[in-house]
C-alpha cells in the first residue's frame, strides 16, 4: 500500500513523519510545478477551479512514482470540493491508472474520517489511529503557529534573513517531534528563538490581511508565495483561514481556540447571512473583523470560477465602501503569471502607504 | 393594491406559476419584469463583478428595471429544495448579493427555503412566512399555498407533455389539462440545461428557431418525471448533491438510454462551476451512445456563432438518422 495525499499548505509536514513512523508507506510527489499544473489543466474540465487542476496534476505525478492509494476526502457541501474525488477518479481511471481513491461520505464526521484513514492507511488499532489522527492535527496547529509567528516577526527583523532561518529551523524541529511532550518542548524552544531575535523598535509596518479560498490562501503553488513576498517587503501578513483552524471547527482539538466559522459569521451577518459554501463566510466576516481592528488593506484571493468566493466578492464591494477599506481582488487561474501579480501587489502597497501618510 | 415584483430570471422559470397564484390569491398584484433584452444584460453586468455567470447578471438586470414600480421584491433564498441536495452557492447568497449591489431597493422578501435542515415541509413553511407579511389570517395563506401548488403541478404536467414554457404558464391557469400534442414523427433532440437557459426566450431563441426550423423537435429536461431522472443517476458512484446537477445528469443519461432522442444539446454559461462537473459526468457516462453538442453562453453571445455549430451538428444527426 503506497499512500499519496495531495499537497495543501504544510499538511504534508504534519502527517508525513508520523505516518511513516507508524509503518505507512507514503509517496510524496515533487511540490507542484508548472508541469503539475499543465498536466492538471490538460485533463481537467475547462471550467474546473485551480485547486482541482493542481491536485489532479499532483495525483498524476504521485501515480507515476508508484502510488496506489490516493486520499481525497470528498464532502457534501454546495462547493465543488465534495465532488473532486469522483471526477478525479474518473479522469485518472480513464487515463489508465489503477489505484484506490480514498474518500469519505461525510469527512466532517470524525468516525467517517477515521474509517477512511483505517481503510487507506491499513492501520489495525482504532485507538491507535484515533491518537495518531489527533497528533497529526496538533502538529499541524503548531506548524501554523510557527508560520503566524514568522509573519508577526518578519517586519521587525534587523539582520536580513534571520527570521527566515529561524522559521526554517522551527519547521524542521516540529517536523521531527514525534511525540506530544517532544512537540511541546520544541514549541518552547521555538518561541525562545523568536523572542531572542534582534528586533527593530519603533517601526509600524503595514498590516495586510489575505482572505479568500482555503487552497489558494495556503498553498504556495496556487498563490505564488504571495504571503512570503509580502512579508519580504516588510509587511505584516494575516490570513482569514488557517488549515488547523478550519479542521478545529470540525474536530475540536484546540481547546482554547474558538470556532472560527461561528466567529466569522457574527461579523459577516450584516452582509452575508447564510453560509453559501466554501469559505464565503470567513472571507466576508474576517474582512469586516480586520477592518474594524486596524488593518491597512485586504487582499481577496480565489481561483477563477470559484462559486462561493464570487458571492463573497460581490458582497465585499459593499463592505469596502461601508468600512472604507481597500480591497485588492486577485483571481487566479492557470494563466496567472507571477510577474503580473507582483505589479498589482506593488501598486496596492503604494496605495496603502499613501493612505497611511494622509492620515 | 400592493405590488409584488418578480424578476424574470433564475428560478422564475421553474416556480413562477406557484408564485403568481400564491400572491394573487392573497389579493396582491404581481408585477413581472419585461422579457430579457440586450439592455437587461448590460444593466446587470454594470452592477456585478465580471466573473459572475450570465443568468445572475440577467437577474440583476431585471431587478434594476423592476425596483422603482413595486412595493416588495421577491428574491427568496433557495438553499435546498430537497433533503440531500443544495442549490448553487450563488442562489444561496442571492438576496445578500442583491442588497449589497443594488441601491434604493424596495423591501425584499428573502426568507430561506432550507429543506436540508428543516425537512421537506420547509417549502410550505416558507410560504406561510411570506404570507404572514400580507395577511393575518393563516387559513387564507394556507389556501393560497394550496392553490399555488395545484397550479404548479398542472404546469409541471404540461411541461412533461411537451408544451413550451409560455404555453404551459397560460394553460395551467385553467383546471383541465389538454392532452399531449400529437406525435408528429419528427426526429427528437434533447436540450440539457437549467430552466433559466432553456426557457429564457432571449437565450434560447437562436437555438430553438434554428433546430425546429430544420424539422426537429426539442425536448427539455422537464419532459422527464422525477422518477425517470432518479433512475438515470442511480448508477453513479456518488449521488450528486446539487438539485440541478441531478436533473441535468439524470435526464441526459435517461435520454441516452431510452432511445427516444437522437442527439443532445448541452447549454451552460461561461464559468459555471457546477456545469463544468455536470458536463464531465454526462460526457463520461454517455459519450459513446449519443452525439453531444455543448454551447457556452456569456454576455457577448451572438446568434451567428452558435448557428454554424448547430448547423454542423444537425447535419451529423441527419446523416446518422439516414444510415439507420
Amino acid at each position: 500500500m503506497k499512500l499519496s495525499v495531495p499537497y495543501l499548505g504544510m499538511l504534508h509536514k504534519a502527517y508525513g513523519p508520523v505516518l511513516r513512523n507508524a509503518g505507512v508507506e507514503i509517496v510524496l510527489p515533487p511540490r507542484p510545478t508548472k508541469r503539475t499544473l499543465d498536466l492538471g489543466t490538460k485533463h481537467a474540465p475547462e471550467f474546473a477551479c485551480l485547486p482541482f487542476k493542481i491536485t489532479l496534476g499532483s495525483m498524476i505525478e504521485a501515480l507515476e512514482l508508484g502510488a496506489d492509494t490516493i486520499f481525497m476526502p470528498g464532502g457534501w457541501g454546495p462547493c465543488r470540493f465534495g465532488y473532486f474525488d469522483v471526477i478525479q477518479e474518473q479522469i485518472l481511471k480513464d487515463l489508465g491508472y489503477s489505484f484506490t481513491m480514498g474518500s469519505a461520505k461525510n469527512p466532517d464526521d470524525l468516525s467517517d474520517m477515521l474509517d477512511l484513514m483505517q481503510r487507506i492507511a491499513g492501520l489495525k488499532s482504532r485507538a491507535g489511529l484515533y491518537k495518531l489522527f489527533f497528533f497529526v492535527l496538533v502538529r499541524l496547529s503548531f506548524l501554523d503557529w510557527a508560520m503566524k509567528k514568522y509573519f508577526h516577526t518578519k517586519p521587525y527583523e534587523v539582520v536580513s534573513g534571520e527570521t527566515n532561518r529561524i522559521f526554517e529551523k522551527a519547521i524542521h524541529l516540529i517536523e521531527n517531534s514525534l511525540s506530544l511532550p517532544q512537540l511541546l518542548r520544541s514549541a518552547t524552544i521555538i518561541s525562545r528563538w523568536f523572542k531572542r531575535m534582534e528586533k527593530r523598535n519603533g517601526t509600524n509596518p503595514l498590516r495586510v490581511a489575505m482572505v479568500g479560498e482555503l487552497f489558494t490562501l495556503l498553498d504556495p503553488s496556487a498563490n505564488m508565495e504571495m504571503d512570503m513576498r509580502l512579508a519580504h517587503k516588510g509587511i505584516e501578513v494575516l490570513k482569514s483561514v488557517w488549515l488547523s483552524d478550519y479542521l478545529n471547527d470540525r474536530f475540536r482539538f484546540k481547546p482554547f481556540r474558538r470556532n472560527q466559522f461561528k466567529f466569522s459569521l457574527r461579523y459577516a451577518r450584516p452582509y452575508l447571512r447564510f453560509h453559501s459554501g466554501g469559505e464565503s463566510i470567513e472571507s466576508v466576516g474576517k474582512t469586516v473583523y480586520f477592518a474594524k481592528n486596524g488593518i491597512d488593506g485586504v487582499i481577496h484571493l480565489f481561483p477563477f470560477t470559484c462559486m462561493p468566493e464570487l458571492v463573497a466578492q460581490t458582497i465585499l464591494t459593499k463592505v469596502q465602501k461601508d468600512l472604507d477599506i481597500p480591497i485588492l481582488t486577485l483571481i487566479i487561474d492557470e494563466h496567472t503569471a507571477p510577474g503580473g501579480v507582483e505589479t498589482r501587489l506593488e501598486a496596492f502597497i503604494d496605495l496603502l502607504e499613501r493612505r497611511r501618510k494622509r492620515r | 393594491m400592493t405590488k409584488v415584483g418578480v424578476p424574470r430570471g433564475l428560478l422564475f422559470y421553474r416556480y413562477f406559476p406557484l408564485w403568481e397564484t400564491f400572491f394573487e390569491t392573497l389579493g396582491l398584484e404581481v408585477v413581472v419584469s419585461t422579457p430579457t433584452t440586450e439592455r437587461t444584460i448590460r444593466e446587470g453586468s454594470k452592477l456585478l463583478p465580471g466573473d459572475l455567470c450570465l443568468p445572475v447578471k440577467i437577474f440583476f438586470g431585471h431587478i434594476e428595471s423592476l425596483k422603482k414600480g413595486v412595493d416588495f421584491l421577491f428574491t427568496p433564498r433557495y438553499i435546498s429544495i430537497e433533503p440531500d441536495a443544495y442549490m448553487c452557492p450563488k442562489l444561496i447568497g442571492l438576496p445578500d448579493m442583491v442588497l449589497s449591489s443594488v441601491d434604493s431597493l424596495p423591501r425584499l422578501i428573502d426568507f430561506p427555503i432550507h429543506c436540508k435542515a428543516k425537512g421537506t415541509k420547509a417549502d410550505a413553511l416558507f410560504y406561510l412566512q411570506v404570507g404572514k407579511i400580507f395577511s393575518k389570517n393563516k387559513e387564507s395563506v394556507e389556501k393560497a399555498y394550496w392553490m399555488g401548488m395545484e397550479r404548479q403541478n398542472r404546469f409541471r404536467t404540461l411541461l412533461q407533455r411537451g408544451f413550451f414554457f409560455e404555453e404551459a404558464i397560460d394553460l395551467s391557469r385553467s383546471s383541465d389539462i389538454p392532452k399531449r400534442q400529437s406525435e408528429d414523427g419528427r426526429v427528437k433532440l434533447g436540450i440539457i440545461g437549467r430552466p433559466y437557459y432553456t426557457h429564457d426566450p432571449f437565450l434560447r431563441r437562436s437555438i430553438v428557431e434554428q433546430v425546429e426550423g430544420k424539422g426537429y423537435q426539442l425536448l427539455t429536461t422537464e419532459v422527464l418525471s422525477d422518477q425517470e431522472i432518479e433512475k438515470g443517476i442511480e448508477k453513479l458512484r456518488k449521488k450528486i448533491y446539487w438539485s440541478f446537477g441531478k436533473e441535468l445528469v439524470g435526464s441526459a443519461i435517461n435520454f441516452a438510454q431510452n432511445g427516444l432522442i437522437q442527439g443532445l444539446i448541452n447549454l451552460a454559461s461561461f464559468g459555471c462551476g457546477q456545469d463544468s462537473f455536470n458536463f464531465e459526468m454526462i460526457q463520461f457516462t454517455i459519450k459513446e451512445k449519443i452525439p453531444i453538442l455543448s454551447l457556452i453562453f456569456d454576455e457577448h453571445l451572438s446568434a451567428v456563432g452558435f448557428s454554424t455549430r448547430i448547423e454542423a451538428f444537425l447535419e451529423m444527426i441527419a446523416r446518422g438518422v439516414g444510415q439507420r
